[in-house]
Order: structure tokens, then sequence, then C-alpha cells
């Protein structure tokens, strides 16, 4: 037997779906290390006077420790904290990162070969 | 100090399907400087780890093209999560297709296949770069304990550590 769909049959389809998908709320990915990256941007221009040049160690709202080398706040950090996550940064560190051939999209751009 | 000489080689197709030989130089040009490497949690991270007795997974090894360019190394992101590598930052970074997106820095340390000595960049970004076949791009952090040198006129790339 064949069955033919109304255009008010296929709206409400739709509504229905949309109704559910909405209902199922979808849960976006946490973003790692927020809560530290939110103390850092806190306490950052504090830091930055209190220790110059060093790079920070923070887990959750505590600042473990002021390092001299990146590598040394994180083997404190995997010390302290196994696998799980934990923040090393420079208390100077300012920019976002530019990596051209990223940024541009021309990591194997070839102008010899036209569309 | 080792030093690593490789020259690039590839063949091509002619329009009858022949099978050539392209010159080192144009495999160079269309490769890119590109080396065969190995990525691993770094040094300092598996050291704490197997004190702890926790697993630390196997390097994974797969291209990797030498970006002069980048001031620091990025990591092919499905790879940093293959190694379990902890999350120690998340930067802003732009691409392509974003403007500015959050992604996750990870310490890493890099063998250059043919090298005996690993570089251990602490602070490496997470980029999708296994769509382009390579699992790192080396940038000057990298470099900086390096000296290249790159013939193009013989399509030959010497590094040395």
């Amino acid at each position: 037997m064949i069955k033919f769909f109304t255009a008010a049959d296929n709206c409400a389809r739709l509504i229905g779906l949309i109704t559910c998908l909405t209902k199922r709320r979808i849960k976006p990915m946490a973003e790692p290390l927020a809560e530290e990256r939110k103390f850092f941007s806190e306490h950052q221009s504090e830091w930055k006077d209190a220790h110059a040049g060093k790079f920070v160690l923070v887990k959750g709202n505590e600042l473990v420790g002021t390092f001299n080398r990146a590598e040394d706040a994180i083997a404190e950090g995997a010390r302290r904290f196994g696998k799980e996550p934990f923040m090393v940064r420079s208390v100077d560190q300012e920019k976002d990162i530019y990596i051209p051939a990223l940024a541009l999209g021309i990591l194997n751009a070839r102008s010899s070969q036209p569309v | 100090m080792p030093v690593l000489h490789s020259q690039f080689s590839g063949e091509g197709k002619t329009k009858d399907g022949q099978v050539v030989k392209v010159a080192p130089a144009i495999v160079l040009v269309q490769r890119g400087p590109v080396f065969q490497v190995t990525i691993a949690i770094a040094d300092q991270v598996a050291t704490e780890l197997i004190k702890q007795g926790k697993t630390v997974q196997p390097a994974i090894s797969g291209l990797a093209l030498i970006d002069t360019g980048a001031s620091v190394t990025c990591v092919d992101d499905e790879t940093a999560q293959k190694l379990q590598l902890p999350v120690i930052d998340v930067v802003r970074m732009a691409s392509a297709s974003h403007v500015s997106h959050p992604t996750n820095v990870y310490p890493i340390k890099v063998t250059i296949v043919g090298l005996p000595i690993g570089i251990n960049a602490p602070r490496a970004v997470g980029a999708a770069l296994k769509t382009q076949g390579l699992i790192a791009l080396l940038g000057r952090d990298i470099l900086m304990h390096c000296t290249m040198h790159y013939n193009g006129v013989a399509g030959e790339i010497t590094l040395a550590i």
C-alpha cells in the first residue's frame, strides 16, 4: 500500500524531530583546564610582578609552584597529578599561537596545480 | 655530532602511463622537508609515570614536516590522544577554517629516525595534521637544537643534532 504524506504531515514530523533533539540536549565537550585558565587570568598581573620570567604550575584554583623552566614544572605536575590535566604556563604569556602554514591553510598548497 | 643526510627521491607517471624517476629537487619542492619521526610522551612525564607504576604508551611513528615558519612544534591531535598525553595548557590558535580557536598543549618527545637523540618539546600544540599525512610539524623550538642545511638544488637535507 502506498501512503502519501501531505505537507502538514511532513511539517509535524519535522517539528517532532526538532523537539526530540532539543530534549536530548547534546552535551558540549568540556574544554580542559577551564578552571585553571580562569584562575591564571585572574592572577596573571600579580604573578608577573612576583614571579617574572617563571612558569607556573596550576591545578584547579591552586598555584602549586613556580619554576624557571617549563620542563621542571611539567615534571612536578606529572609527579603530583599523573595523567590528569594540569596547567603549565609562562606568567608572561600574552598572545595567541600563530603557525602561518596552518593559519593560512597552505600546508599543501600547489600553485602549479590549478583547480 | 650525529648527522642525518637524506636525498629525496620519487617517481611519477607520464601521460602514456610510463613510470619515470622525478628529480630530487622537484621531489623536495613537492613534498617539503619531511622526515620519518617517532613521537612519544616527554621524558620528564614518562619518568614520573613509570615511577608511579602507570603505563606509558609506546611511541608512534610517522612523517613530520620541518616548518621554519612555526615558532612551536605541532603534534597531530589524534596521535596525542593515542599516546594519552596529558594536557598541560590550552591556547588559542588561528587556523584556515577558524579565526582563532582553543587547542590543547602537550609535552612530547620527538626522535628523528636515523638520529640517536630525541628532543623534548614541552609545549607542542595540537593540530589536525593527519589529513596532510603528517604526525608533526617541527617548529623552531625543535630546530633550536639542530643545524640544518637545505640543499634545494640537489634535493637534499642535512640535519645535525
